[in-house]
């Protein structure tokens, strides 16, 4: 029998606190996830559910002197908790890189593209600065700036948001990472200059058979570019499976009411757009039982009282759900 | 650029025309007379009358002002009564000292403060932390004569490296001209580290909060080159505010110091004018202060294009 095949990230039990003055908050609690090389996978969730925190754990991108992690990230059979920071400085931007979502913000506005991009080159891969240099202007061109020669020149000011995201891509892929974090990569750009950064991920996610965490809200990214697919929900996962299952049965209500309030092109007008009613709670008021019970259509006793677990209802489908079967035999509406 | 550069000399002209309306007028309010100063205790009004009539005082104030203006554009800030020389060369003569000063106290006060700062910021939160804050507020609190004499009682007193007091030019050598000004320099750079180390600090953990220190951290950059390569740079410019203004304080106002280390400062002549009510000394000297002020404040300016990409595009346009 084939040996099974170690896979590229491994998160065990991952939980992220930050202690603050209003005492330790647990943004991400009890996470585990899975991604093999060549596969895409997306995380799902409302704003403040802990998908970036969860992204800026596996590099330790948080602030040290409030955050705590616990848990294990098994990155190409290595516990990156357990890493030294030079073993970390050797891992960042080498073997994983990340995309932010706000390309505005996320180059340093007094130092050139060019300069920028160079660094990366020049830090893991002891190049020379002319040399890095001119690597910087062949991956500007690979991610497809016109006159990269110029553009190389100029500050991040000078160019235009979808501009600004290739630099952070090219930067990002410098060094051809095995695994690529992309944080809300296109939330921040044009619908029109969203499908082209995406379409530029996937293309090197193809030539370089990369691992890619794709943190979105967008179920459209999520059905058109993942493989498979987490949703979370206050530090939990709370659903995951393959994106082919998760379209075709999704078994949280949470996840039901996700893509039910996603408008469709051709769905009836006359009826209202479904909606989750309230609102994510903050981290100092974590629910008792199911943390979505106080919003869930079908919370019973049970469930405000409770914590269910992530646990398997069909293959390869996880759900944190006391009633996923009650969600199977369709007592919740399905629009899609 | 050069146009930018004009378009700020021009915008001198009104902030001048104001000093000099506005301190013409406080001097000539403020009671005292040069002339019986002049003449002494024993003089008779009359001899006080006449020599008022002299000095042209007797004029009335619109009058001696628009005298003293025309004379002022045609470089000539007039002699001053005491000192037996023209405004001009006492103001130069005086100029020097105070910038050698000035200069040593802020490269005395830079190099500690953005030591400091960069630590204290580096160790947020931490008992060191607390110390260089500490320190800091010590040294904003401290008065300037009370540091100096400490500096001389222990250097000069005591371990008698340090002269205590006096000044020597710089046409004397390096090291004699520094010897004099170490004290003093160290008094006053101690004062401008403690409030640039506060503008330092705060102005890094600004900018360690955002985005791009996020990814240069994901880009596998060392801590050294976050915070001296990415960070510094874009914080540098409230910190080259502060420097300015109090490099312009210091040109300008280290009276005290230059008192208790007796230098021949702008400070000291200014002093000096106003307890002998040395009207053309001190209208011109403050006047010719206010120039180099603004002229300080001009290259800071200069220096954030330097610094800033986008300054550097907004006075091109």
């Amino acid at each position: 029998m084939e040996k099974e095949k170690q896979p590229l990230l491994k998160i065990n039990n991952l939980k992220t606190t930050f202690s603050t003055y209003k005492g330790e908050l647990s943004a991400v609690d009890g996470v585990s996830l899975e991604l093999n090389e060549g596969e895409i996978l997306g995380i799902v969730g409302e704003s403040g559910c802990g998908k970036s925190v969860t992204a800026e754990s596996i590099l330790q991108l948080l602030d040290e002197n409030t955050t705590t992690y616990d848990g294990e990230i098994i990155f190409n059979g290595k516990n990156l908790l357990k890493s030294s920071n030079r073993e970390l400085e050797e891992i960042r931007g080498n073997e994983i890189s990340m995309i932010f979502q706000d390309p505005m913000s996320s180059l340093n506005p007094v130092i050139t593209i060019g300069k920028q991009i160079a660094e990366s080159v020049r830090i893991h891969q002891k190049l020379s600065k002319k040399e890095s240099m001119k690597k910087a202007v062949e991956l500007l061109r690979l991610t497809g700036i016109p006159s990269p020669e110029q553009r190389v020149k100029e500050y991040p000011h000078e160019i235009s948001g979808g501009m600004r995201q290739r630099v952070m891509i090219a930067m990002a892929l410098s060094c051809q990472p095995k695994l690529l974090i992309a944080d809300e990569p296109t939330t921040a750009l044009d619908v029109t200059i969203q499908e082209q950064i995406l379409k530029l991920m996937l293309q090197f996610q193809k030539e370089l058979n990369m691992g890619i965490v794709l943190i979105t809200h967008d179920f459209g990214v999520v059905a058109n570019y993942c493989t498979k697919v987490a949703v979370m929900y206050l530090g939990q996962v709370i659903e995951e499976t393959d994106v082919k299952s998760l379209f075709s049965r999704p078994l949280h209500p949470y996840t039901v009411g996700l893509i039910n309030s996603v408008p469709q092109l051709d769905g009836d007008r006359s009826k209202e757009l479904a909606t989750i009613k309230g609102v994510v709670p903050s981290l100092t008021q974590i629910p008792k039982g199911c943390r979505f019970a106080p919003r869930c259509p079908l919370a019973t006793e049970k469930c405000l009282e409770e914590m269910p677990n992530l646990e398997s209802a069909k293959e390869n489908h996880q759900v944190r759900c006391w009633h996923y079967e009650k969600v199977l035999e369709g007592e919740l509406q399905y629009v899609n | 650029m050069a146009g930018y550069i004009i378009r700020r000399l021009f915008s001198l002209i009104p902030v001048l025309a104001v000093v000099a309306i506005v301190v013409f007028l406080i001097i000539h309010i403020t009671p005292g007379d040069p002339a019986a100063m002049i003449l002494g205790e024993g003089a008779s009004p009359e001899q006080i009358e006449e020599l008022r009539h002299e000095m042209g005082l007797d004029q009335p104030i619109v009058t001696q002002f628009f005298l003293w203006l025309t004379n002022v554009f045609k470089g000539d800030f007039g002699d001053s009564y005491f000192l037996g020389k023209s405004v001009l060369q006492a103001f130069w003569e005086n100029l020097g000292p105070t910038v050698s000063l000035a200069i040593l106290a802020q490269i005395i006060g830079v190099t500690l403060a953005l030591v400091f700062g960069i630590i204290a910021a580096r160790y947020r939160g931490t008992r060191l932390d607390e110390l260089v804050m500490g320190g800091s507020l010590f040294g904003i609190s401290v008065p300037s004569f009370l540091l100096g004499s400490i500096l001389i009682l222990l250097f000069s007193v005591q371990l008698k490296i340090f002269p205590v007091s006096g000044y020597q030019p710089l046409s004397e050598g390096l090291g004699e001209h520094l010897k004099y000004l170490i004290l003093p320099g160290i008094t006053l750079g101690i004062m401008q580290a403690a409030l640039i180390t506060r503008m330092t600090r705060s102005s890094l953990l600004d900018v360690l909060s955002e985005n791009f220190i996020k990814t240069a951290k994901a880009k596998g950059l060392k801590e050294k080159s976050i915070l001296l390569g990415h960070a510094l740079r874009v914080a540098f410019l409230p910190i080259l505010t502060v420097i300015g203004e109090s490099f312009g304080g210091l040109v300008t106002g280290a009276a005290v110091t230059e008192a208790l280390f007796n230098i021949p400062g702008l400070g000291q002549l200014i002093i000096s004018g106003i307890s002998r009510r040395d009207y053309p000394l001190l209208q011109g000297s403050i006047l010719l202060i206010t120039v180099v002020y603004v002229l300080i404040n001009l290259i800071v300016d200069l220096l954030y294009a330097v610094i800033d990409p986008r300054v550097r595009n907004s006075y091109r346009s």
